[in-house]
């Protein structure tokens, strides 16, 4: 005991030989005080801020080392906002005089976890930054539904934008509050489909835009293990967007079966899709509305197998508009004992499936993968 | 579940000596700043899976890489000295930061090949990386030469706080223990930082076994955690997972909601995990855990192969008191930026306007110029043709060109003649791009120093081994994880993963993916077959376990990676009229002479392996 205390009094006292240097006390700005003013209350995990309330007043104060104000600071700071993940520019720069400045700001739409990010960190009028950075208080928005991560927003492509491409969401409610609920509705060797529905009377609707595609890369499991099945319900789901060719992607995501076994009857009735919907660019968004939903086609063709099928998979069907505006239909690998080589030219009364557009750049193609052998109705 | 060693008291104290030794030796003494209720921006710059691309490379960026900002045209891609012209320039606009490495900055180009990690290590050191975590790959020329490059050439701390080491004084074991350290702490200007490394533990097979020959006993995860946190937490501002075990792992850590209050949870009091060893880039990062005080543990990787740099801005909120939960310091916010190490602004042909490190340049030109002297790396010995590349992996998650290629240069190798050959996908490492292929690209392809092994295989452990793979590659997107030649099945995918229709033989599919049983033979359950595979997997490798208790395996010690060069080189040469894709003006003969042209036929998928998803 009395050797092992010596060792540690010995190794204290050569530490306070070795650093004998002594250096002057850190000077300048060491960080940035942000206060919100209005609206005077920020919300709570329980008590979310409205949509509307958007318009943020601060004020911004510049601490030194000493925790003190630092009365020296004068210029100007960079706001931006917080919100899943990413920090994007804001509003214009808060001008600082002797420490202390006042700013407003009308935020994006933004969504759970919400801070004001402020920071010296440009080179101002000669003045060198000293990348102090303060964060606001947390606003707390809503998360963000199905609808708010599939749905373009006002001035996005509306076949293939996504108002939350690049974020990180966590999508844990229904738009349909306690009387919705989010269901398996397709599982593949990459990811599954998900859908918001309410269900009253027996019967599940889901709604336009209240669907996306998981992409686990890997058989899809929950964070417990627990393989994700068609008609389970999942308390979350939560992974980064992206545009993949147009198809809305939740990626490396991570999710939590919340009813193990799996009830048919939550799931939507197929959607029909109209052959208008195929006649332009323009019509298309109707067919954007239900991507990574259930959907069906009545009564098609099958066309000529081409290039697409050997490349792709993709065979196609004559949907009332010929087989040069075809709907294209993936089964390799997913439906065992269908051939589609041995239906060209012949009827199919009906297929279900999810659907994916592939949309972006020259790309106007969509797709139905049906689940199983039993999608497909001879 | 595995327990911690005892560690005796006298090793502890020592440690604690050791520990507030080298804390005080590291700061810069100055009156403390009083941060207490600011908020205080800390930079971390993160590099994962540096894999020995010390030197700028050819390579076509797939599509998520694209999206991350590696544009095809900006390239060569990678290269020490650039990365460390980023780190210098990112750490000058930031007044607190810190550097670390999520491990594997070992094997993967052929200086690793000759130098055995001394270049990776010194450059590191040079460019003043804070500290790294052990990847798997720091092993692959066993644990002595870790130590050996370590202790020789690193000057920043090497750190795995769920490795267990044997007694280093036993005779014969090695040594690591000396100098691999659990965390470790920093001061940033009055921030603490503490540093946990968390090395990988799944890839490397033989830690399971007791005894093994690296000296590592694996210890638990959550409990590794667990128990460093109870210790770093109460004296450290931010506390950081420094990780290869890999993103599942990363995640598996914690769930995501809490469900349990009464259950351990290992994240309660971790701030950031940086993760690497899948090579994938996680921007932006992502919430992995939120305690029941709101903090927050954030989750990012930052890519491979030397073609990113993370740098990732906290901004911390300090607390008065970080032995209480409730008053501790956390991180409200964060900024995270991928940063490319291309040749950005360069013009086609011209020269690249990217800077690099002109110290690290000088450190590398000496090795540079012997390792070309040795390889010959720059020499082209085949073209390849096809416009894009020849892949690795074919989009139907089957058999692919470049699998095929390969195991067929096993399959045939004089002395081997097989009845099939396999290996596994994950050991070929790159495409082969389009144009001029040298021996440097064939170490990009081929890091690894691979040989082909023969053994007897019964039809039962050739549909034992099928169905380990089937099973694999379902937790992989229905992949297939091995490429084949002379060898025929369908690879069932789903919760009941399995391969059927086994078959040996040459064309063995009719075009509507049906087998035509009279070109081939039902592999059928008493018959034995000669079969070629590579060491890796022959010695059990992930989890090839039928393959290692096979008692009639003989190492033939012919190289993979000469196999497949000889037998490209016998293959047709390119015509005199074949224009070099990638300067149009002139023929493949005129530019390289007479060589070995792979075109889109050789090879290509043919459903050698056929998946379905069920």
């Amino acid at each position: 005991m009395k050797v092992a205390s010596s060792l540690v009094l010995s190794s204290l006292a050569l530490a306070l030989v070795a650093c004998a240097d002594r250096e002057p006390p850190l000077g300048g700005t060491q960080s940035l005080r942000v206060t919100v003013l209005s609206p005077a209350d920020t919300g709570s995990t329980t008590a979310r801020l409205p949509d509307t309330a958007r318009d943020i007043v601060f004020q911004v104060t510049a601490i030194d080392a000493e925790g003190n104000v630092d009365r020296t600071f004068s210029g100007s700071v960079d706001v931006l906002v917080f919100t899943l993940g990413t920090v994007d520019p804001l509003a214009k720069p808060v001008v600082m005089q002797a420490g202390q400045g006042d700013g407003e700001a009308l935020l994006p739409a933004t969504y759970g976890q919400t801070y004001l990010w402020v920071e010296d960190s440009r080179a101002d009028g000669g003045r060198a930054p000293t990348f102090a950075t303060g964060t606001s208080p947390i606003l707390w928005y809503r998360d963000p539904t199905l609808e708010d991560v599939s749905k373009p927003g006002p001035g996005q492509n509306p076949l293939y934008d996504s108002p939350l491409e690049g974020k990180q969401v966590n999508v844990s409610t229904s738009k349909f509050g306690a009387a919705g609920k989010l269901v398996v509705t397709g599982v593949y060797a990459t990811g599954f489909t998900v859908s918001d529905v309410s269900c009253a009377a027996g019967a599940c609707a889901g709604y336009p835009y209240g669907h996306a595609f998981v992409y686990t890369y890997s058989l899809p499991r929950d964070d417990a293990g627990v393989g994700v099945k068609v008609g389970q319900t999942v308390s979350y789901v939560s992974g980064g967007v992206s545009e993949f060719n147009g198809f809305t992607e939740l990626n490396f995501p991570q999710t939590h079966v919340a009813t193990v076994t799996p009830d048919p009857a939550l799931l939507p009735a197929p959607v029909p899709l109209s052959s208008n919907w195929l006649l332009n660019v323009a019509a298309m968004v109707s067919l954007e509305q239900w991507e990574a939903g259930l959907v069906s086609l009545d009564n098609v063709t099958v066309c000529s197998l081409d290039g697409d099928y050997t490349r792709f998979g993709q065979w196609k069907v004559n949907v009332g508009l010929g087989c040069g505006k075809p709907m294209n239909v993936v089964t390799a690998g997913q439906v065992s004992g269908f051939d589609p080589a041995q239906h060209v030219g012949m009827p199919l009364r009906r297929i279900v499936g999810t659907l994916r557009g592939v949309n972006r750049s020259s790309f106007n193609v969509w797709i139905v993968q049906p689940r199983n052998a039993a999608d497909i109705t001879e | 579940m595995r327990g911690f060693p005892t560690m005796p008291y006298i090793v502890c104290v020592v440690f604690v000596a050791w520990f507030v030794t080298t804390s005080a030796a590291c700061t810069v003494e100055r009156e403390a700043p009083n941060l207490v209720g600011q908020d205080i921006r800390v930079t971390v710059i993160h590099t994962a899976d540096i894999h020995s691309r010390l030197f700028p490379y050819r390579y076509v960026p797939n599509s998520p890489e694209q999206g991350n900002g590696l544009i095809p045209g900006n390239g060569p891609f990678g290269g020490i000295a650039r990365i460390g012209a980023i780190v210098k320039r990112e750490r000058a606009k930031a007044a607190r930061s810190i550097w670390l490495d999520s491990g594997d900055c070992f094997q993967g180009a052929p200086i690793f090949n000759v130098y055995k990690g001394e270049v990776e290590m010194r450059a590191l050191s040079l460019l003043g990386v804070d500290a790294a975590v052990i990847g798997n790959h720091e092993f692959d020329l066993g644990a002595n030469n870790l130590y050996e490059q370590y202790v020789t050439w690193a000057h920043y701390p090497m750190l795995a706080a769920n490795y267990y080491f044997e007694d280093p004084r036993e005779p014969g074991k090695p040594k690591l223990a000396e100098v691999i350290q659990p965390f470790q702490l920093f001061d940033l200007d009055g921030v603490k930082v503490a540093v946990i490394g968390m090395a990988n533990i799944s890839t490397i097979t033989s830690l399971e076994e007791g005894g093994n020959a690296l000296g590592v006993r694996p210890l638990d995860d959550n409990e590794t955690v667990a128990k460093y946190v109870r210790l770093l937490r109460p004296v450290s501002d931010v506390v950081v997972l420094l990780s290869h075990l890999g993103l599942d792992e990363d995640e598996g850590l914690a769930p995501t909601q809490v469900r349990d209050t009464n259950t351990t949870l290992p994240l309660e009091g971790v701030d950031l995990i940086l993760g690497g060893h899948l090579h994938i880039v996680l921007d932006p990062p992502k919430i992995a855990f939120t305690d029941r005080y709101g903090h927050n543990t954030i989750l990012t990787h930052s890519g491979a192969f030397a073609k990113f740099v993370g740098r990732l801005d906290l901004v911390v909120r300090v607390g008065a008191d970080n032995a209480d939960p409730q008053k501790r310091s956390a991180v409200s916010a964060f900024k995270y930026e991928i940063i490319p190490v291309d040749c950005a602004a360069a013009t086609k042909g011209g020269p690249c306007t990217t800077p690099s490190d002109p110290q690290t340049t000088a450190l590398l030109q000496p090795y540079d110029f012997e390792l070309h002297q040795l390889l010959n790396l720059d020499g082209v010995f085949a073209y390849v043709v096809p416009a894009g590349k020849i892949q690795r992996n074919d989009a139907s998650g089957g058999d692919s060109q470049l699998g095929n290629l390969v195991a067929r240069s096993m399959q045939l190798r004089p002395g081997v003649n097989a009845d099939f050959a396999m290996t596994n996908s994950l050991g070929i490492r790159a495409d082969f791009e389009q144009g001029p292929l040298t021996l440097e690209d064939m170490y990009n392809v081929f890091p690894f120093e691979n040989t082909i092994v023969l053994m007897y295989l019964s039809g039962n452990e050739i549909q034992e081994t099928l169905d380990f793979v089937a099973r694999k590659s379902s937790d992989r997107g229905c992949k297939t994880q091995v490429q084949v030649s002379g060898l025929w099945f369908t690879l069932v995918c789903g919760q009941n993963a399995h391969a059927e229709e086994i078959y040996i033989g040459e064309k063995c599919r009719r075009d509507d993916g049906t087998i035509d049983a009279s070109r081939c033979q039902k592999v059928i359950p008493v018959g034995l077959y000669r079969v070629a595979v590579n060491d890796y997997i022959a010695a059990g490798g992930s989890g090839f376990t039928v393959l290692k208790r096979n008692t009639s395996k003989l190492d033939t010690k012919i190289s993979l990676r000469d196999g497949l060069r000889d037998y490209i080189r016998g293959l047709p040469a390119c015509t005199p009229d074949q224009i070099d894709e990638t300067d149009p003006a002139h023929t493949v003969v005129r530019n390289y002479g007479v060589v070995t042209c792979l075109d889109s036929a050789l090879e290509q998928h043919e459903g050698r392996i056929l998946t379905r998803f069920e």
